[in-house]
């Protein structure tokens, strides 16, 4: 079992990561989800080993293993761009970590070749890894890490450079892997589609620090700030200022708020609005706003407001009509700042 | 519309996109011939005639394969391949961890020192062999400080006229190749991919032998063999630093045609020499092939590091010194050492007397009695500049036509390109060898003709002109002028906006590169060159072979105005180069 404990990091003098504490469990697959440049790939090469945290400890079953280097704690790491080593065959490639481990001709072919086949690479073992596709040079990447048997799998935006068809293959490829194998995984991505197919559990890294942490249901359904609402494209998110009586005022009129919702009158309030709640009502709703834009999606309208609150509808309305708006009170969400 | 109309407007649409292709075969190809005649005129009378005199006089001659012949023939080829080889390790050794420091590190000076290193690389050779004297010959820097400091009668340092002055030449000149090209596979190799074999359970050991090591081989070898390549052919520095006495292959040519008057042992050597060079070209380009097959990927700067511990810094600190000693401190030594006077005064060794002096320039322009010159050194300057001069305007003449069609190149185009680019791989030395063999009777003979010298020059300087008019005039793209025209600018005006100024730019290098090439140039130049229209490289040459401090300060200032000209052009090459171009 994986143990981070307060990690702290700085790159070029900016922290990147600022006291990072996280376990993985058995079989466990966690995704590690946030926008690009939030130290995500930093956190992985500290457990890797790569890279040294400048604070905190990183403990494997009970050790901590900071100052054990990578080529003694049979990690696997799968990088973004795959560094398959291009001067090896897929055979070598995959057969490199064995032979590290300094294992028989006989016993490295035989899981080399189980290897290429949980990957569905069968036939292609003599093949230059440059002349691969990008979906086999990720398949080889993935069967490179496999091989050695490692404790703990470390993904680096696997799908990354791929396009969506292919991504939302290999991801279903990789789940079904991941849970046959029962190695325990982190698995790093700004796409909250990867993270919420694969992961048991979601942390969303956000400036240095894990700000949500839960399974993706529990995440999905209840953001704790705007930020990771915003994120994860859960809905609108509308600032507003409570009156009395738990009315707040928005810029698209007054919603009621929940009555133990109790504060001082004026102060500011972040509100989740998800656009499945929204309706169309009279233009005497208190809520209103003028149709900005109508974008047609296969099976309903997105509308747009002026401001950029959207929801959706399934016949069209005309730009630049003033519409209302017919809330359901109880699904109005208040966030923290 | 019916198929036949069809058909028609197709083969209209390619009419119109090459205007000529229904004309007959050689008219279609009129516009190339025409471009191509001058250079190939020229490079026939000037390099296919003079090597096939060489080959002619070898055959036909008795003393061509006498025991006497080979013998000569079979010790400099042994001890050419011997200090190339010796050199080549040795400058591997310097350079592999240069390029290891230059491809992973930052510090202060960076830039500057990796520049100052690719410069000895265009020096002409009299300056380089000047530069080693003033730091370490018998009148140098370092021998003097040392005789006045610990009292000696004489020189405690005697490198000069050994091996090893001529194996610390060849690393000067050559550690730049390995810099560049291992440097370059080096910067361009993933550093994710040791990482990978490091989480693959390979300790640091192990991934620099699997990984680094297979995938840094081709460029090794490939740099290898263009450093042998250059050690193999090295003229000067073997003739000025080691003296007659090492004779390789270029030197025994130069010994035989000038000292000797034995030109049929001369045009033996010529053709092994010629053979050698041949075979290792051919070997270098297939490994250049290799090479490119297996880079890996990426943009390099972002993975450039500070250093980060004790054993880093140390390796730092010791490879600046090293090549500030080796790259800096000749050349620094030569300017200094023209304008001091260091030897003490009448046999009165008691102190040095250091002291700044214009002497040894002022004589330049003084014609002394019993000096071997019929005419003032500063002749030589002018004679140089004349020559140099010549060569810019004939390579230009020639190089720009051929270098537009090589531009957008057709079949011909191709075909014809490599022709003009074989007097790379012959010797200086055999040129100036076919031109005395060639033009010393009807019905060319030039051989009293001063015009013998840049035209040799032009050979050598055209290859180079070309390669480095073509890029530039190829990189004009279609787009610009596109652009320029819906930007409401005529035809005349877009080719005054885009294409002039790149043209010119190019032209100016080119004609740069051409300067440079014949104002250093040494080994024809030593050949052809008459005594009473010496150029500065004979002259430092004659110079640096006469005994006498004047003589030597005289050596000094010449090859310090030679440096100073050349390094101007070097860094103006590389100003006039188009951003994201070139290399070499």
């Amino acid at each position: 079992m994986l143990i981070l404990s307060n990690i702290h990091k700085s790159y070029e003098g900016k922290p990147l990561l600022r006291g990072i504490s996280l376990e993985v469990g058995e079989g466990e697959t966690i995704c590690l989800l946030g926008p690009s440049g939030g130290g995500k790939t930093t956190l992985l090469r500290i457990i890797a080993g790569l890279e040294n945290a400048e604070e905190g400890e990183v403990n494997w079953n009970g050790k901590d293993i900071s100052s054990v280097p990578p080529h003694k704690r049979n990690f696997g790491l799968i990088f973004q761009d795959y560094a398959l080593f291009p001067h090896l065959n897929v055979f070598d490639n995959v057969a490199f970590g064995l032979k590290m481990q300094k294992l028989g001709r006989e016993e490295i072919h035989q899981r080399v070749m189980k290897s290429l086949q949980q990957v569905d690479l069968i036939g292609l073992e003599s093949r230059d890894v440059i002349d691969l596709s990008g979906g086999e040079q990720q398949r080889v990447a993935l069967a490179r890490a496999l091989a050695p048997r490692p404790h703990l799998l470390l993904f680096d935006e696997p799908l990354g450079a791929l396009d969506r068809k292919l991504r939302e293959y290999l991801l279903a490829e990789l789940r079904s892997i991941l849970q046959e194998s029962g190695v325990p995984a982190i698995y790093v991505t700004h796409d909250q589609d990867e993270a919420f197919t694969l992961a048991d559990r979601v942390m969303l890294l956000h400036n240095g620090e894990i700000v949500q942490r839960g399974t993706p249901a529990e995440v999905y359904a209840r953001p704790h700030s705007g930020w990771v609402a915003e994120f994860l494209g859960a809905g609108n998110v509308v600032q507003g200022k409570i009156l009395k009586d738990g009315l707040v005022e928005t810029i698209f009129g007054t919603v009621k708020m929940p009555v133990e919702e109790r504060q001082a009158e004026g102060s500011p309030v972040t509100l989740l609005i998800r656009p499945r709640d929204v309706r169309i009502g009279n233009l005497s709703s208190p809520l209103r706003g003028t149709v900005k834009d109508v974008v047609f999606q296969q099976d309903r309208f997105k509308v747009v407001l002026k401001g950029g609150f959207y929801f959706y509808l399934s016949d069209p309305v005309n730009v630049g009509e003033e519409i209302g708006l017919k809330i359901e009170m109880g699904k109005i969400q208040r966030l923290a700042e | 519309m019916s198929t036949r109309k069809v058909a028609k407007s197709a083969e209209k649409k390619k009419v119109f996109s090459s205007r000529s292709s229904h004309l007959s075969v050689p008219f279609r190809y009129r516009d190339s011939i025409l471009r191509w005649a001058p250079a190939l005129l020229f490079i026939s009378i000037f390099f296919f005639y003079p090597l096939t005199k060489i080959l002619g006089l070898g055959v036909n001659s008795s003393v061509f394969l006498s025991p006497e012949s080979l013998q000569i023939a079979l010790d400099s080829l042994g001890f050419t391949l011997y200090q190339a080889v010796l050199s080549m390790l040795l400058t591997l050794l310097v350079g592999l961890p240069a390029a290891y420091l230059f491809a992973r590190y930052d510090f202060r000076g960076k830039a500057l020192l990796r520049a100052l290193t690719a410069v000895p690389f265009m020096l002409p050779t009299v300056v380089v062999a000047a530069g080693f004297n003033a730091l370490l010959g018998p009148r140098g820097w370092l021998n003097l400080s040392l005789m006045n400091l610990l009292d000696l009668d004489s020189p405690p340092i005697n490198i000069l006229y050994t091996l090893g002055a001529i194996l610390l030449a060849h690393v000067f000149y050559n550690t730049t190749i390995v810099i560049r090209v291992v440097g370059n596979a080096l910067s361009r190799l993933d550093p994710r991919l040791i990482e990978a074999s490091r989480l693959l359970g390979a300790d640091p050991w192990r991934a620099f032998w699997r990984i680094t090591f297979p995938l840094l081989r081709p460029s090794i070898l490939a740099a290898a063999l263009l450093v042998f390549l250059f050690d193999f052919t090295s003229f000067g520095v073997i003739l000025l630093l080691g003296g007659p006495k090492f004779s390789t292959l270029e030197v025994e040519i130069y010994i035989q045609t000038l000292q000797m008057l034995n030109l049929p042992v001369a045009a033996l050597l010529s053709i092994i020499q010629l053979l050698c060079t041949l075979t290792f070209s051919i070997l270098y380009s297939r490994m250049l092939a290799q090479t490119s097959t297996q880079v890996a990927q990426q943009d390099t700067e972002s993975r450039l590091r500070r250093s980060k511990n004790k054993r880093e810094r140390i390796f730092i600190f010791t490879m600046i010194t090293i090549l500030f000693a080796l790259f800096v401190l000749p050349m620094l030594a030569l300017p200094l050492r023209s304008v001091s006077r260091l030897e003490a005064d009448r046999g009165d060794r008691a102190d040095l007397q250091t002291s700044l002096t214009s002497d040894y320039y002022n004589e330049l322009f003084i014609n002394r009695r019993g000096s071997r010159f019929y005419v003032p050194p500063i002749e030589a300057a002018l004679n140089s500049l004349e020559y140099a001069g010549i060569t810019v305007a004939l390579s230009l003449l020639m190089g720009f036509p051929v270098a537009s069609a090589l531009a957008k190149p057709n079949r011909m185009d191709r075909f014809l390109d490599p022709l003009l680019m074989l007097p790379l791989g012959a010797s200086a030395v055999t040129l100036g060898l076919g031109f005395i063999i060639a033009f010393s009777r009807p019905p060319l003979n030039l051989i009293a003709s001063p015009w013998l010298v840049p035209l040799a020059h032009t050979i050598i300087a055209l290859p180079f002109v070309i390669r480095s008019l073509q890029p530039a005039l190829a990189s004009i793209p279609q787009r610009y002028r596109e652009a320029a025209a819906m930007l409401g600018a005529s035809s005349l005006r877009t080719w005054f906006t885009v294409d002039f100024p790149i043209v010119f730019r190019a032209v100016l290098a080119a004609a740069t590169f051409a300067f440079t090439v014949s104002l250093g140039e040494f080994g024809a130049t030593s050949l052809l060159a008459r005594p009473d229209f010496p150029t500065i490289p004979t002259a430092i040459y004659r110079f640096l072979s006469q005994p006498g401090g004047l003589n030597y300060g005289q050596a000094m200032a010449m090859a310090t105005i030679l440096m100073i000209l050349t390094t101007l052009s070097i860094f103006l090459i590389e100003k006039l180069r188009l951003p994201g171009r070139g290399g070499w």
